[in-house]
């Protein structure tokens, strides 16, 4: 729209004179009366522009000779009176002086020097009338606009051209004179009249003038403003609209734009256009002609320049332009504090910078208000964060030039809150500083702090109460009943588990779990509690550092709080004290789960509360975590305290795996749920019994045959015991009291060690008929010397680290009605007791004997026959001791088999028979070298048979004589089968070895 | 040829802003946003038009895509562009390249365009994201270096 080069007509002779440009003027105020008014306060200014309204808005359309509108103006530059030939409304007219007595002197002084100045324009001064043409109809004379004078300096002034000049010029003039006392037909006759003067002189400056006082005219006397002229119907066919009136205005604009000196009167024309084009809506072209100003080179002050940029916003903001409008306020808010202003305004600053905040954080203005309050949290990643950060580090650095630190502080926290990930680390960090600076200098000059809002630093992640109950189960005894269904999921059932309330208990110390993000930046979190609605709840301070060197990038935080009566507590946050500033973090503004939003907890009124203690013998250090060995028995002892009566309370154990379960034994009892009742001071005994090495070897057999593997490794368990209450028994109509346990359940992890175990064994008759001999194999896996006590006691022997020892073992024989595996492992097991004590370690335990595995061989002598015998060696009855022979010597063997359990059953028939068929075997060993090898020699008589038999009552005996050929030991091994008609079964008699040494 | 090359996002938040010279990011970054004003006044007055028309006029007409200046500056012209999909490309050239037509612009649009399409075929860019596409910033950069 401008011209590239501003002067065309007028030359640069001298520096421009300063502007002063009216922004509030409007088409309006060429048709009004400019009155100064001086002295005047507020209410004297406001009844003079209220009282005399009918004046300075004259909305009826009335009859010229009413028409007076004034215009009161406070301030008026002089410069701009100059300009009262080229803009006739321009010349102040009326002056108003307002006196009061204290400095009446001084006022009547002022208002004769104005008055001075003024003198050109001025009519009257209190007393105002209004101006009548014919006064001016002297003749015409050329007016000239106050850069002009100089330029007609020695010019022709009776030439043809500035004749037209001249009178164009003074058409004009009239037609302002018309104009400003009502009469608007006669105002556009003159104007149209100097509209044809001037344009054949090629006079643009005053011709763009007529222009846009006929633009005033259009826009007065058309509909845009509700017509305040009204005016012969063929003017107002004349008259601008719409396009023509933006196009007229554009000339007008471009006209004056060809002198160097009409910067002001085209900005001014430029803002009268732009306000008409505001009520017409036609934005574009109000923001090409406020672009159009932008560009105008005006000689202004600072003070002027930021007045002229904050006008300019305005009007942007007035066509919907706030990014516009908020960039021209940036800039004159910079135009405040300029660096080479001499008195920067820091405060005009900040309220300029504030303006912006509606344009730059313009994503949030379409939810509402846009203020920076620290509570408002902007959504960052949409907008331009770049941009946003500068402004707010800019409205920081001027609050902090004002010295209100208070405000500082807030647009700090703001940043802070809403733009920490777009700052880099040291940014980050110096806006830490700052605040923390900031507070610190409010404190010391004992200035209030608000509290603030801060959401992002340190970001909560995780807000969980715990229950200070510990199970629904053990509360209260009966909430055992989980809703089972058909289906492994669905979301009722956990939409059910998610609704559950977390219970707290009264004047006891609750719990509430939280998750923090560790900031870039290492930061101290200061006395953080928790915050709450409702019930009152005393909550305890926690103060922490989160570092970004720690390698954990969540910092788990409990929070305690004591709840002082019961009900029902909303959680709503938590405060703290971070860089001196207390602050709140709200859990409904952090946008966590539905669940975490405002959690709302029970407290409960306080219940009997019991205490469980576990006590484990022997193992004082450390009860959570014990090392056993197989076959050793540990003792705990667990007591409830504090029970004021019974409680009927139910305690069960479980080992894990589940296999281990019998290992476990309640008061001797081998149950893994016992009833018990809480009572002051009683003790619950469990013993635990190291789990045997079969139980713990999941390959068994491989590990039994294989007699020298030791099984070194250690197995892990873990034994639950679980205390809960008792559900109502069905025989009693008492409920049982409620009660809280404190921790209900208690886990004990064990690492099973080897120790003494049975690595292989068999059985041997022995030379009393009713007894036999378990001869095993004892190894001691541990790392120390073992001392194994068997027989009752009475014997003792002691195995090394590592080594095995064979025992024989004398036992009963039983008469095992069936014959099952089973009976005689357990017969044998109850039998035979081997205790293992580690002196050393001072533990002991007993050599478990469960996983002896019988062969039908070892049954066979294990069991008792009804069939008894007796061995007599050269007709002396051996019962196990030494024999000695001669070389040579006949040795006589007898042998007799009875049935003593016969003669208590006296039905068998006595006539019947029974057979026995022997068999002997001899075999000779001799020393044969002096290194003791041993050379085994079978008798021929051995392995001969013979049957004997004999009356159901009367004896079988067998006799055999065996000479000894030279020194050495003989063996004798023999047995029988009896067949006994009665049950047709064969019974075995397994006799043991007798030895006999041959001497010469 | 152009100081800068910005690319918003249909809710004007800025996805790629390049300037020739990073010590004029801030200045641009400030002329980019201002200049949203016109853009959208001017998307809006053509969509009010197009609400004033009859329907089969908007079936046929589509906007104009090149919105042309947006604003000047003593330093600088700011030219826009708005797909259908209200994605803005906007491009900065100094005031002192006279020479420079109004075709060469739309050309410079029509590539950038072109370059934005071949982006959204990525499909691992989620629209609406910041671009981070090396393509499409060697093609910004060829609009800025090409003379």
């Amino acid at each position: 729209m401008r011209t590239a080069v501003s002067s065309i007509l007028s030359e640069m002779k001298d520096p421009s004179p300063l502007c002063f440009p009216d922004y509030e003027q409007t088409y309006l105020d060429h048709a009004r009366i400019w009155i100064l008014v001086q002295g005047a306060s507020e209410a004297q200014l406001a009844h003079l522009r209220t009282h005399h309204a009918r004046w300075s808005q004259p909305t009826p359309p009335g009859p010229p000779s009413q028409w007076a509108a004034f215009r009161y103006l406070t301030h008026y530059p002089l410069e701009n009176n100059e300009w009262r030939d080229f803009q006739t409304f321009r010349g102040v007219m009326g002056l108003l002086s307002f006196v009061t007595w204290p400095e009446a002197t001084m006022a009547v002084k002022r208002h004769r020097q104005t008055q001075a100045q003024l003198a050109s324009s001025l009519r009257a001064h209190r007393l105002i009338a209004p101006p009548n043409c014919s006064h001016e109809l002297q003749g015409p004379v050329l007016l000239v606009a106050p850069f002009e004078r100089k330029d007609f300096v020695g010019l022709d002034l009776d030439s043809r051209i500035n004749k037209k000049r001249t009178l164009g010029r003074f058409k004009k003039h009239l037609g302002d004179l018309a104009l400003q006392s009502g009469r608007a037909n006669e105002a556009f006759t003159f104007y149209e009249a100097a509209l044809e003067h001037l344009k054949s002189c090629n006079d643009w400056m005053w011709l763009g003038n007529t222009v846009e006082c006929l633009c005033a005219l259009s826009v007065l006397a058309g509909t845009s403003f509700g017509p305040i002229f009204e005016v012969e119907p063929f003017i107002q066919e004349q008259l601008y609209r719409g396009d023509e009136f933006v196009e007229k205005c554009r000339e007008l604009v471009v006209n004056y734009s060809k002198y160097r000196y009409s910067g002001m009167i085209e900005t001014e024309a430029c803002v009268k256009a732009v306000r008409v084009m505001i009520a017409q809506r036609q934005t574009l072209h109000a923001a090409e002609f406020l672009q159009n100003v932008v560009f105008i080179n005006l000689n202004m002050t600072d003070t002027e320049k930021v007045k002229r940029f904050a006008a300019l916003s305005e009007l942007y903001g007035e066509i919907g332009f706030s990014r516009k409008s908020a960039f021209f306020h940036r800039v004159a808010a910079m135009r405040c504090v300029a660096p080479h202003n001499p008195q920067p305004e820091w405060e005009l600053c900040y309220q300029l910078l504030l303006k912006t905040m509606p344009g730059y954080f313009f994503p949030m203005a379409h939810q509402g208000t846009v203020s920076t309050n620290s509570n408002h949290r902007v959504d960052s990643s949409k907008g331009w964060a770049t941009v946003q950060v500068q402004i707010l580090q800019e409205l920081v650095g001027t609050a902090r030039r004002m010295g209100d630190h208070l405000i500082a502080i807030k647009h700090l926290v703001f940043l802070l809150e809403n733009f920490h990930h777009c700052l880099p680390t040291a940014d980050l960090d110096t806006t830490c500083q700052e605040i923390f600076t900031l507070a610190t200098r409010m404190k010391q000059q004992h200035l209030p702090l608000p509290k603030y809002t801060l959401h992002s630093i340190p970001k909560l992640i995780k807000f969980q109460p715990v229950s200070a109950v510990p199970e629904s189960g053990s509360w209260g005894g009966s909430a055992e009943s989980q809703p089972t269904g058909p289906f492994l999921f669905t979301p009722i059932l956990n939409y059910e588990k998610r609704r559950k309330r977390c219970e707290w208990i009264k004047g006891e110390a609750c719990e509430v779990e939280i998750d923090l993000i560790t900031p870039p930046i290492p930061i101290s979190v200061v006395d953080m509690r928790l915050l709450s609605e409702g019930n009152a709840l005393d909550p305890c301070e926690v103060s922490f550092v989160m570092n970004p060197s720690d390698p954990k990038p969540i910092v788990h935080v409990k929070l305690t709080a004591i709840p002082q009566s019961f009900g029902d507590i909303t959680l709503t946050g938590v405060s703290f004290v971070l860089f001196g500033l207390e602050v709140e973090c709200l859990l409904k503004d952090l946008g966590l789960d539905s669940e975490e939003n405002c959690p709302i907890v029970h407290v409960n009124p306080s219940l009997p509360r019991l205490h469980t203690h576990l006590e484990v013998l022997k193992a004082p250090v450390n009860p959570k975590s014990l090392e056993i060995y197989n076959g050793e028995t540990l003792d705990m002892d667990l007591s409830i305290v504090g029970a004021q009566e019974e409680i009927p309370l139910i305690l069960s154990c479980t080992m894990t795996p589940h296999v281990f379960n019998s290992c476990v034994s309640i008061m001797d009892q081998r149950l893994n749920e016992i009833c018990i009742k809480s009572h002051p001071d009683v003790k619950t005994r469990i013993s635990l019994r190291g789990p045997t090495t079969s139980c713990l070897s999941e390959e068994t057999d491989e590990y039994l045959t294989s007699s020298s593997s030791s099984s070194s490794s250690t197995k892990a368990l873990t034994l639950t015991l679980t205390l809960k209450s008792a559900p109502p028994s069905a025989d009693s109509d008492r409920v049982p009291p409620k009660v809280c346990i404190n921790t209900p359940m208690q886990k004990i992890s064990l690492h099973v060690l080897p120790s003494i175990s049975v690595c292989w064994w068999d059985v041997f008759p022995s030379e009393n008929p009713r007894e036999c001999y378990l001869v095993i194999d004892i190894l001691n896996s541990t790392s120390d010397e073992a001392e194994i006590t068997y027989l009752d006691g009475k014997k003792i022997i002691v195995i090394d680290s590592q080594a095995k020892c064979r025992v024989p073992i004398a036992l009963e024989k039983i008469a095992s009605p069936d014959e099952s595996e089973a009976s005689f492992a357990r017969h044998i097991d109850d039998q035979v007791n081997i205790v293992w004590s580690l002196k050393k370690l001072e533990r002991n335990g007993l050599v478990s004997l469960k996983e002896i595995q019988l062969t039908p061989n070892m049954i066979q002598t294990l069991s008792l026959c009804d069939i008894d015998w007796s061995l007599f060696v050269n007709g002396q009855q051996w019962l196990g001791m030494e024999l000695q022979a001669q070389a040579g010597q006949p040795i006589e063997v007898t042998i007799r088999l009875s049935r003593p359990t016969l003669a208590a059953a006296s039905t068998e028939d006595k006539h019947e028979k029974w057979r026995c068929m022997f068999s002997l075997n001899c075999h000779y060993e001799e020393e044969v070298t002096p290194s003791g090898q041993i050379k085994r020699i079978e008798l021929p008589s051995s392995g001969s048979k013979c049957v004997r038999s004999a009356g159901n009552h009367q004896n079988v005996t067998y006799k055999a004589v065996i000479i000894a050929p030279n020194c050495g030991n003989l063996f004798l091994k023999s047995s029988c089968e009896a067949m006994i008609p009665s049950d047709q079964a064969t019974r075995i008699v397994e006799l043991p070895l007798v030895g006999i040494t041959i001497q010469n | 040829m152009a100081s800068c090359v910005g690319v918003l996002s249909w809710s004007n938040s800025p996805l790629f802003v390049r300037s020739s010279d990073s010590e004029r990011q801030l200045a641009d970054q400030y002329a980019l946003h201002t200049s949203l004003d016109v853009i959208e006044e001017k998307t809006s007055s053509s969509l009010t038009l197009h609400a004033v028309a009859n329907k089969k006029v908007i079936e046929q007409q589509t906007r104009e895509l090149y919105l042309g200046v947006l604003f000047a500056t003593e330093k600088q012209k700011v030219f826009g562009y708005v797909t259908n999909t209200r994605i803005k490309f906007i491009i900065i050239v100094d005031a002192s390249n006279v020479g420079l037509r109004d075709n060469e612009i739309r050309q410079m649009f029509r590539k950038l365009h072109t370059a934005y399409t071949q982006l959204l075929s990525n499909p691992f860019y989620t629209p609406g994201e910041p671009i981070e596409s090396q393509k499409f910033g060697q093609i910004v950069q060829g609009l800025m270096a090409r003379t």
